[in-house]
């Protein structure tokens, strides 16, 4: 059995993320967040799931560790899609558009490979070795490309308020991860503790998501642009010189 | 400006034009598979060898078993 705070942060993340995606049906924006909203669903379908498999096979049985690796590596997958689509977006007007897509459809069938390749001589645990390998490859994509699209998007200054909060949604989601993670090598007597931040991270991030979507409008400027102090420019002048 | 013009633009796409994109994004596709296997190997380095574990849902993930990590 699970306990009560995994339950609850469990089914809020579920009812946030129907809500999220209630509100984007309502705003007839569905469709053109296609991937925000099937990852959404998705990893709401997998959290009811893990509920119904803990509660009929139990937490630590192995039909339940399948059924959430193998969940998991969908969601994943739609995740890395929702990044692309990030990206997409970002680099619309850019020179680089054309090159997005198929570099991220490379490097995504590279990941595999080297997934399967790590695993390759494991063969009496091969699948569950396959995944735990491909979800860990997939945890440092997301980080390294959530990374590279803020980046972008700091470097591209990104007009869109609402792009931005959907960008920092993700940074949430993965930094909190990464500090987990982190932690865990720090000290291992917090490892019980640590193992609640994850779901929490998750909930967190489609809070975000349910606040851009129901509370900032689709147009609204991403931020005033700051003038350049003169005194700053008349230096950069006479350094030239 | 020297980018721009290396990577040129779609209209003016033949078969070289076709190669060399797909050049550019092989080379882009192995630099981030790169950084991908030094980001895994610092982490490797630090000490631990156990797996992150990456919530996609708000459920608990289940205790990893010994897969020989």
């Amino acid at each position: 059995m699970i306990g009560t705070y995994d339950l609850v942060v469990a089914l809020l993340s579920v009812a946030i993320s129907l809500g999220m995606v209630g509100v984007c049906l309502r705003q007839k924006i569905f469709r053109r967040y296609l991937f925000i909203n099937l990852y959404i669903l998705v990893s709401a379908a997998h959290t009811l799931g893990t509920l119904y498999f803990i509660h009929y096979y139990g937490y630590r049985s192995l039909t339940y560790f399948y059924f959430y690796y193998t969940g998991d590596a969908v969601g994943s997958m739609i995740g890395y899609l929702l990044i692309a689509s990030f990206f997409d977006k970002l680099l619309r007007d850019s020179v680089f558009r054309p090159y997005i897509r198929p570099t991220l459809g490379i490097f995504f069938i590279m990941v595999v490979g080297i997934s399967a390749l790590f695993v390759w001589r494991n063969y009496s645990t091969l699948y569950s070795s396959f995944l735990i390998e491909l979800q860990q490859n997939m945890f440092f994509v997301g980080v390294l490309l959530t990374f590279l699209l803020w980046l972008s998007m700091n470097y591209l200054h990104a007009e869109s308020r609402r792009f931005v909060l959907l960008v920092s949604g993700l940074g949430i989601y993965f930094s909190a991860h990464a500090a987990n993670y982190a932690l865990q090598f720090l000290s291992s007597g917090l490892k019980n503790a640590l193992t609640m931040v994850p779901p929490l991270a998750y909930t967190l991030m489609v809070a975000l998501w349910l606040y851009t979507f129901w509370r900032v409008p689709e147009g609204e400027a991403a931020m005033e642009s700051v003038p350049r102090p003169q005194e700053s420019l008349v230096k950069v002048k006479i350094l030239s010189e | 400006m020297r980018i721009r013009s290396f990577l040129g633009n779609k209209s003016s796409m033949g078969v070289l034009g076709k190669m060399r994109r797909l050049l550019v994004c092989l080379l882009f596709s192995l630099l981030l598979v790169c950084s991908l296997i030094g980001l895994k190997n610092v982490v490797a380095q630090a000490g631990s060898d156990t797996p992150v574990v990456l919530a996609i849902g708000g459920g608990p993930p289940p205790p990893i078993p010994d897969l020989g990590h």
